[in-house]
């Protein structure tokens, strides 16, 4: 927040009152993306009228014009102007307090694509149990700052293909597989992750249409059977499933269309057949069963799998501060700076 | 009668203060004009003296405080708590003014619980003179803002600067 938040300026430990204890100098910062820089500064010191001398300069940050002529606001404001700093795009740090979040433009763990006949919203919910963050993404710039993606169910998996490579995002996901990113397809979305989707004229008429090939998988419509039941398996999987061999999962299946897999994760008890569901290579996993995250051990191998995946925030961060501390080191006057300090 | 410029930062929510404030007034039988960027002042000027009881304008910088001027307005500060500092930007544009024409502070989207502001609330009084005419609260949905801002802010206060009985 502010340094000058006069109604718990009493009880503000975190701001001048620190600096005040083992008398260190204060810089003042002002974020212009919110406009008014001389009302903001010119009251903020002026409120803190006991603490103004402590202060021994202003920065500016997030600027996004040509050049600021800061000799007016230097007058009037009576400190100097220590640096100004342009406003970074596309940077990637964590958000500083949980207001930013709505606005959150840096990376985040799971990236929903949000195809336009989306169905089965409540298939994500449970990761947030593990503190995820998801994010429903639309467009192709977007998929690169996920560390998981998902393509969820829909209600009509050939013209939501269609839709996804309309926005490119068909190439962005499958760059994000070659990056090592988990991709996860629940029902029309495992479909897609398919080499091919076969239409016998019964989900949308007679068409054949290449998946995104991330699956050795094909998939048939062939009848109009939709298959609708509450179903209990077993996780056989290798690839990011492999720790987890045995546990068990419950969800419920409804779909049409067959997709047959030469490498499953799932063996799957249907109550009167047992059968084996989904398929995985390596991070890339596709299965029918919804409601796949609402048990542990499937969520656990999710979270294990992003710490070691090579997208893992953390490596991120390290090139984020260092992109950031040279843009700031190359706005401020480093000297003056030193030399008020 | 008097007219009323609501001055805050971009995206404060002052359109959709005055869009309320005009409902409210409307309601009681006022006729109320609203002042855009894009209008001719002169115009509405004219217009207004025959047609409407009070104008309502926004403004987002110090510069336009030359609008005031023209329309002999009243200015209601507006600040945007959700950004923090809002006492700091309430403060310094008082000041860089020097009070001329300021006759209320209003803090938009408030959210938690009102005590907590209060202390700031009442030095800013004491250190200008200008009330408070209201904290409004955070408004997710749009169509219980005009109830929400009838609630939240003084109406007696703004009735007595605009001249009028709401």
């Amino acid at each position: 927040g502010s340094p000058a938040e006069i109604n718990i300026l009493q009880h503000d430990i975190v701001n001048v009152y620190p600096a005040k204890l083992v008398g260190a100098k204060c810089i003042l910062v002002h974020n212009i993306e919110y406009g008014s820089p001389l009302a903001y500064l010119f009251g903020t010191l002026s409120l803190l009228e006991n603490e103004r001398e402590l202060y021994s300069g202003i920065i500016i940050n997030k600027f996004r014009g040509e050049s600021l002529d800061a000799s007016d606001l230097e007058r009037i404001v009576g400190k100097q102007v220590l640096g100004v700093i342009p406003y970074i795009e596309d940077l990637h740090l964590p958000e500083e307090d949980s207001l930013g979040l709505r606005n959150h433009y840096g990376r985040f763990d799971v990236g929903i694509v949000r195809l336009p006949r989306i169905s089965n919203f409540t298939d994500f919910d449970a990761l947030k149990l593990e503190g995820l963050r998801t994010r429903y993404i639309s467009r192709a710039d977007e998929v690169k700052r996920a560390s998981v993606l998902i393509i969820p169910g829909t209600k009509n998996t050939i013209q939501d293909l269609k839709w996804l490579r309309e926005q490119g995002l068909d190439h962005a996901i499958i760059q994000a597989a070659d990056d090592g990113t988990i991709i996860i397809g629940i029902c029309g979305g495992y479909q897609m992750l398919g080499k091919r989707i076969i239409d016998n004229g019964f989900e949308d008429g007679n068409e054949e249409v290449d998946g995104l090939g991330l699956l050795d998988v094909v998939t048939m419509f062939n009848s109009y059977t939709k298959i609708t039941r509450r179903v209990k398996g077993t996780i056989i999987g290798d690839g990011i499933l492999e720790e987890f061999q045995g546990e068990q999962i419950t969800g419920y299946e409804i779909h049409m269309g067959i997709t047959q897999s030469t490498n499953p994760c799932f063996l799957i008890n249907r109550g009167d057949e047992i059968v084996q569901d989904g398929a995985i290579e390596g991070s890339i996993l596709g299965t029918y069963v919804h409601g796949i995250f609402d048990d542990p051990p499937v969520r656990k191998a999710v979270l294990q799998a992003m710490k070691r995946s090579p997208n893992a925030i953390e490596r991120d961060l390290d090139d984020e501060i260092d992109r950031l501390a040279s843009v700031v080191s190359a706005s401020m006057d480093v000297e003056r700076v030193e030399a008020s300090i | 009668m008097n007219n009323m410029m609501f001055l805050g930062a971009k995206r404060c929510g002052k359109s959709t203060i005055i869009d309320a404030l005009r409902t409210l007034l409307s309601e009681k039988g006022y006729r109320v004009a609203l002042l855009n960027k894009h209008d001719s002042i002169e115009e509405v000027i004219a217009q207004s003296q025959c047609e409407y009881d009070c104008i309502l304008l926004e403004g987002a910088e110090l510069a336009d405080m030359r609008i005031a001027d023209m329309v002999d307005a009243s200015v209601v500060l507006v600040g945007d708590i959700e950004r923090g500092g809002v006492f700091a930007v309430l403060y310094g544009t008082y000041a860089l003014l020097k009070g001329q024409r300021i006759s209320g502070f209003l803090v938009n989207k408030f959210r938690g619980d009102g005590k907590i502001l209060e202390p700031g609330l009442l030095f800013l009084e004491e250190k200008t003179g200008v009330p408070f005419v209201g904290v409004v609260p955070y408004v997710s949905a749009r169509d219980e803002f005009i109830e929400i801002f009838r609630m939240s802010v003084k109406l007696d206060v703004i009735s007595k600067i605009l001249g009028v009985d709401l």
